[in-house]
């Protein structure tokens, strides 16, 4: 804006001077009033970042929070419309659980005649393809509970089993800064479509090499960022390792260090790194992190004895099972035998895993989830080993060894010693008495009985068996062992040889052997030595001995609505009271888990509006902020325009009035 | 003394006083001309001569015309006048540069990178809509063409401030030789008298034509005893007595590479200028205008850098089939990061995963990629190896020098994660930006195409969004590459540091103009006719030409009483 004034100056006063000043005063009154003009008709004080930058910058920031804030709102209703959704779709569920809930209470009544079975069934039926249905619901562009797979319809009926094929993803958006929204329920945490997984107990240890990545290493935590230091005591080296990624990077740094004139030697054990000097000779080398580092530590070569000896062995760095490892790589080097496979056994179907030509892990995943069973096989969350899980609801589902124990070794078979007894039969457990469970009845007609209350695990069962006073004849003797290749116990015992030459009289043919369970008890059942429904397990002849081999008592199975109702309904038909009455039970266990899906949806829903309530004021501070900063002050600024306008008015006349004398008028 | 004498002496007196009416009457005429230098009439007694013991005068004589101007002062004009076109200069480019910018409006790139981020959090919002996953590649697409548009409207500021140097070398040459020539005239005609300025209307023009000059370069003009002026700009001299040296414009090196530079022809020195025009223009192109360009490239660079290094690690709606680099590769025997100019990776690994439609098979392979500035380090050729060494996967450097992975069969779809190197965005695979500049940041035709290819997953292909929301963070992650600052916040710095220069351009400017105020009234007080004073002046060159007639008629009644004595 050009200054409002024109200097006067001392001295004389020219007709060009008077001339220059009065345009030069017009030009400034006419330039104020459209200044004062242009805030008045846009309201704003400036129109430019650089009239007043400060402010301007100010603004710009002010807008850009605002449009943050303005988005952030969209999300928080966007993702509110799907929770909502969600949420009318979870209380249809809950409504139809409950119905579901007296269901069971009639079938489970002995005295349902076969058409009001046949009707409960339908009704079952009915609800089911309602829920999944429900599972399937779209709305938009997803599926609901299809979780990170929005376009893949998540629930599948496939005869008398339903399979999910979505996945447990949640769906973020931002609600604020460094705040994030979940805007989708997943099936599994409100409707339960995927199993516990089979664990694999096994660590599988893969050796590291030299490609194996620091971030991989200490199950994942991987190393600090830093530098180590090297000294023989007199001389010292520090490398920096900030941009190492894998152990050879560390290997290379390391190998080029030399102190007074002898180069160290780093290698690579199947589970760390050893360190020398490169002429294998003693010395003092001592290690340490320099400044706050923590890599040294972290790869536990730090030293603390004044002359350490050598070589200085690196600590176990545990580094996490990738994909990618090799098979030969895995149990510190030393491998697996793949070739025996494994069993997946799903409902009434069996698939048989072969992992012939697999060379990685990733190899070995893909032939268990391509098997054809409902499965998903990744590795498991803490990095050591594999995970297994099924995605059929309805059926059980268990792992097997094939042919020999690899099953076994990766930790993966689902009936184990080390399984508890109360997980037993859907974690039904045993039914036991007070004193003996068992009764066994041996080759040669006599009884022992074992009270089995103390054992904890299945091994701890076999235990007791297999060292039981009174069993400890060895040609009499009932030996308790583990099934193989299939899951599950068996009882075997010697069929004894007929003395010779025979004794007169010849002593009573040897009889199999038996396994009951004593009044009171189902342990004979529940441990799978007896079929269901009976207490008695016989065994037959095999190759010399009377073996009984038991069921597979430990079957995993997906916990959820659409396992419950199958499983429901499966024994409504069977009219399996204790099967009526677990599922019913489940049926509660779906009603609680979707309880706590619809409160945690609630709380979010709730968090939701709270943030959309807070960010809707802020929005409104901000934009106030922002006409402060900005806005006009319409009063000041008519009132100046005013002045303005009245100084321009003076200014005129006077110049006309001054320019009009001059002393031509006198002469 | 006679009375003819008393005649002579009276005659002299009414042709000065009719030489002032003609002055007066010049500046009477001259009032409102521009640039015009009122004139004074200089008069001074006449010698005396001795009558008997008495010293009698012979009356008035006319000196000279003089012009009245203070020659300090006119310098110190021209001296400011000089600085405000510079400043004027670089104002006109500001303000040009300012409404590019156009900050504070809808149409700004802060609000397109809003709008960009925004529209990565409805995919987020709806990653199943590919209507969303279009509008977003379009939001991306505005966001480049912002920033082209405001890089080519700056440019082509400064490339216009850069034409007009051009045009100035001739400007100043014709102006230098007509001073030149008003030098020999005026010293011709005043034959080098001091006191006197007879060639008042030369001068004028010569006046005129210095502050013309001076609106060009800054100069300074020296008036030599002969009446001659030498005309000294930054230490060279363009006008000396009737010589002038002429100035040319040339296409310079070292820090004007590539840009117009005006130098005096004889000795090819660039001419050193510290105001006018000229100056205003080197500034305008080199200054603000300049830098703002260099500070958009730079900030373009950075959106470039940081939106493909998020892009490139997520994954699409499917696999890929084909992907092809962005980045050109000279020579593919050299460690990735010198075989290009746009390559900058660190130590490192990415993961790539490759997806058999007809089996199933998932295939994991990591990529080492070997950064330690030593011998054997991973050059392209052995990256090229390594990914050929997957099963499935064929990698190569295509004829124009871009890195390309396809698969082996249209089963087989692949997709990159993890990568720590930053080669696939150095390299432009799997990016979302192309271009490394303001001028050339554009969306990639291939996700232009094929807005499945748009990245928003990273826990595989068409899974989830969690690559969506680091999109849409992009621009407000604090980052180290901007010294703790996140890209939103880089662009505030930028807005501020240009606003803030061409603020105090304004301030300087409007100060030199109040100074020049006061220099300019001071010299119109001093130069500029008033008609009220030439008034009087006429007045009094009436009077005394009336009474000297007087004088002449007594001094004839006093000769006709003579003459009758006869």
């Amino acid at each position: 804006m050009i200054s409002s004034f024109y200097p006067v100056v001392a001295g004389r006063i020219s007709d060009g001077l008077t001339r220059n000043r009065a345009l030069y005063q017009i030009q400034s009154d006419q330039a104020s009033l459209q200044s004062l003009q242009t805030q008045l008709a846009t309201g704003h004080r400036f129109q430019s970042v650089s009239e007043s930058p400060a402010a301007a910058i100010r603004v710009m920031n002010l807008q850009r929070e605002q449009e943050f804030k303005e988005q952030a709102i969209v999300n928080l209703k966007s993702a509110q419309s799907y929770l909502n959704t969600s949420e009318s779709s979870l209380s249809e569920t809950h409504n139809i659980l409950n119905d579901i809930k007296s269901i069971a209470l009639e079938g489970v009544s002995n005295t349902v005649s076969d058409t009001e079975r046949n009707a409960l069934i339908a009704q079952l039926d009915s609800q089911l393809s309602r829920i999944v249905s429900i599972g399937n619901q779209r709305s938009r562009d997803r599926f609901l509970f299809a979780g990170g797979e929005v376009g893949q319809l998540p629930i599948n009926s496939v005869g008398e089993v339903t399979r999910f094929s979505g996945n447990d993803l949640d769906l973020l958006s931002i609600g604020d800064r460094q705040n994030y929204i979940t805007h989708n329920v997943t099936s599994q945490k409100a409707l339960g479509v995927i199993s516990t997984g089979v664990h694999g107990s096994a660590d599988l240890n893969p050796a590291v090499s030299a490609k194996t990545r620091l971030a991989d290493l200490n199950q994942g935590f991987g190393v600090g960022i830093g530098a180590i230091q090297f000294s023989d005591g007199v001389n010292e080296e520090t490398i920096d390792l900030s941009t190492a990624e894998t152990l050879g990077d560390v290997v290379n740094r390391i190998n080029q260090v030399t102190l007074d004139g002898r180069p160290l030697q780093a290698l690579l054990s199947s589970n760390g790194i050893t360190i020398q000097f490169a002429d294998s000779l003693p010395g003092t080398l001592r290690i340490s992190d320099a400044a706050s580092g923590r890599i040294g530590k972290n790869l536990g070569i730090v030293t603390t004895d004044p002359i350490p000896s050598l070589p200085i062995i690196g600590a176990d760095v545990n580094p996490l099972v990738r994909t990618t490892n090799l098979i030969s790589d895995l149990n510190g080097g030393l491998g697996l035998n793949i070739s025996e496979g494994l069993k997946i056994v799903q409902g009434r179907n069996t698939y048989t895993v072969d992992f012939t030509g697999a060379t990685t892990v990733e190899d070995l995943l893909n032939a268990v989830n391509n098997s054809g069973a409902a499965v998903v096989a990744d590795i498991a969350p803490d990095g050591r080993g594999f995970r297994i899980r099924s995605v059929e609801s309805g059926s059980d589902f268990s792992i097997s060894e094939n042919l020999g124990t690899l099953a076994a070794q990766l930790g993966l078979r689902t009936f184990h010693g080390q399984v508890r007894l109360a997980e037993l039969n859907h974690g039904q457990g045993l039914e036991l008495a007070d004193g003996p469970d068992l009764i066994f009845s041996r080759s040669d007609g006599t009884e022992f009985s074992v009270d089995i209350s103390s054992a904890i695990t299945v091994q701890d069962a076999v235990d007791l068996i297999n060292n039981h006073p009174d069993n400890q004849d060895l040609n009499l003797r009932i030996v308790a062992s583990f099934q193989t290749p299939n899951n599950g116990l068996t009882l075997s015992a010697l069929v004894p040889p007929l003395p010779v030459p025979l004794p007169d009289p010849a002593p009573p043919p040897p009889v199999p052997i038996t396994v009951r369970s004593s009044g009171g008890s189902a342990a004979a059942q529940g441990l799978g030595l007896s079929a269901i429904g009976s207490s008695i397990g016989n065994a037959t002849e095999t190759s010399g001995a009377y073996v009984i081999n038991g069921r597979d008592v430990n079957p995993y199975e997906t916990k959820g609505v659409y396992n419950s109702i199958l499983r429901l309904r499966n024994a409504i038909r069977d009219k399996n009271v204790s099967e009526i009455g677990r599922a019913s039970q489940m049926v509660d266990e779906d009603i609680d888990r979707i309880s706590l899906a619809r409160g945690d949806l609630g709380i979010r829903q709730q968090r939701n509006d709270s943030l959309i309530e807070s960010s809707e004021d802020t929005v409104i501070e901000l934009k106030s902020k922002e006409s402060d900063e900005r806005d006009v002050n319409v009063a000041e600024t008519i009132s100046q325009l005013t002045a303005r306008q009245a100084a321009y008015e003076a200014n005129l006349r006077l110049l006309a009035q001054v320019s009009r004398s001059t002393i031509f008028d006198y002469i | 003394m006679s009375l003819f004498s008393a005649l002579q002496v009276s005659s002299n007196a009414l042709r000065v006083n009719q030489l002032g009416l003609q002055v007066v009457s010049n500046n009477i005429a001259n009032a409102n001309t521009p640039g015009y230098i009122r004139q004074e009439l200089i008069q001074s007694a006449g010698g005396g001569y001795k009558v008997g013991s008495s010293i009698v005068g012979q009356g008035v004589r006319a000196v000279g015309v003089q012009q009245r101007v203070d020659e300090f002062l006119l310098q110190s004009l021209r001296e400011v006048q000089s600085k405000i076109a510079a400043g004027d200069g670089v104002s006109e480019i500001n303000s040009r540069l300012e409404s590019a910018i156009s900050e504070l409006g809808d149409n700004d790139i802060s609000s397109a990178m809003s709008r960009f981020s925004n529209a990565m959090q409805d995919v987020a919002n709806q990653p199943g809509s590919a209507a969303i996953r279009s509008l977003a590649v379009q939001r991306g697409q505005e966001l480049a063409g912002s920033l082209r548009s405001l890089s080519n409207a700056t440019r082509q500021l400064t490339g216009n401030a850069n034409s007009e140097v051009g045009g100035i070398a001739s400007q100043i040459n014709n102006l230098t030789s007509h001073i030149a020539e008003l030098n020999k005239r005026i010293v011709e005609i005043e034959g080098g008298s001091i006191a006197t300025s007879d060639a008042v209307g030369l001068r004028d023009d010569r006046i005129k034509a210095l502050d013309e000059l001076s609106t060009l370069v800054n100069i300074n003009a020296i008036e030599q005893e002969s009446g001659a002026v030498t005309v000294i700009v930054g230490g060279d001299y363009l006008v000396a007595d009737g010589l002038s040296r002429s100035v040319r414009t040339v296409i310079g090196s070292g820090e004007d590479d590539g840009n117009f530079v005006v130098q005096i022809a004889d000795t090819e020195a660039k001419l050193e200028v510290t105001g006018g025009k000229l100056k205003g223009l080197y500034d305008a192109r080199d200054g603000t205008g300049g830098a703002f360009v260099s500070r958009l490239d730079a900030f373009a660079t950075n959106v470039i850098k940081q939106v493909n290094r998020i892009h490139s690690q997520g994954q699409g709606t499917k696999g890929l089939l084909d992907v092809t680099g962005e980045a050109v590769i000279g020579n593919p025997l050299l460690a990735i990061e010198q075989a290009g100019s746009e390559i900058d990776i660190n130590n490192g690994s990415f993961v790539i995963q490759l997806e058999d439609a007809s089996s199933g098979q998932k295939k994991t392979f990591d990529i080492f990629i070997k950064q330690q500035g030593q011998s054997d380090d991973t050059t392209v050729n052995d990256l090229v190896q390594q990914i050929n060494a997957v099963s499935g996967l064929q990698a190569s450097v295509s004829a124009d020098g871009r890195f390309q992975i396809r698969t082996a069969s249209p089963a087989i779809r692949f997709s990159f994660s993890k990568d720590t190197s930053g080669a696939l965005s150095s390299l432009g695979l799997n990016t979302f930006f192309s271009g490394n500049s303001a001028s050339t940041i554009a969306v990639r035709g291939d996700i232009v195409a094929d807005p499945t290819r748009l990245a928003i997953s990273l826990d595989g292909p068409g899974n989830g969004n969690r690559n969506a929301v680091a999109l849409a963070e992009a621009f407000d992650k604090a980052d180290e590459l901007l010294g703790g600052q996140s890209l939103s916040e880089s662009y505030e710095s930028m807005i501020a540091k240009t606003s803030q220069e061409i603020n105090s351009q304004k301030g300087i400017n409007e100060g030199l103009k109040n100074y020049y105020q006061t220099l300019e009234a001071k010299h119109l007080g001093l130069t500029g006719v008033s008609l009220d004073e030439e008034g009087i002046r006429m007045l009094a060159y009436q009077r005394a030409f009336q009474a000297s007639s007087r004088v002449i008629a007594t001094t004839n009644e006093l000769l006709q009483t003579l003459v009758n004595l006869v």
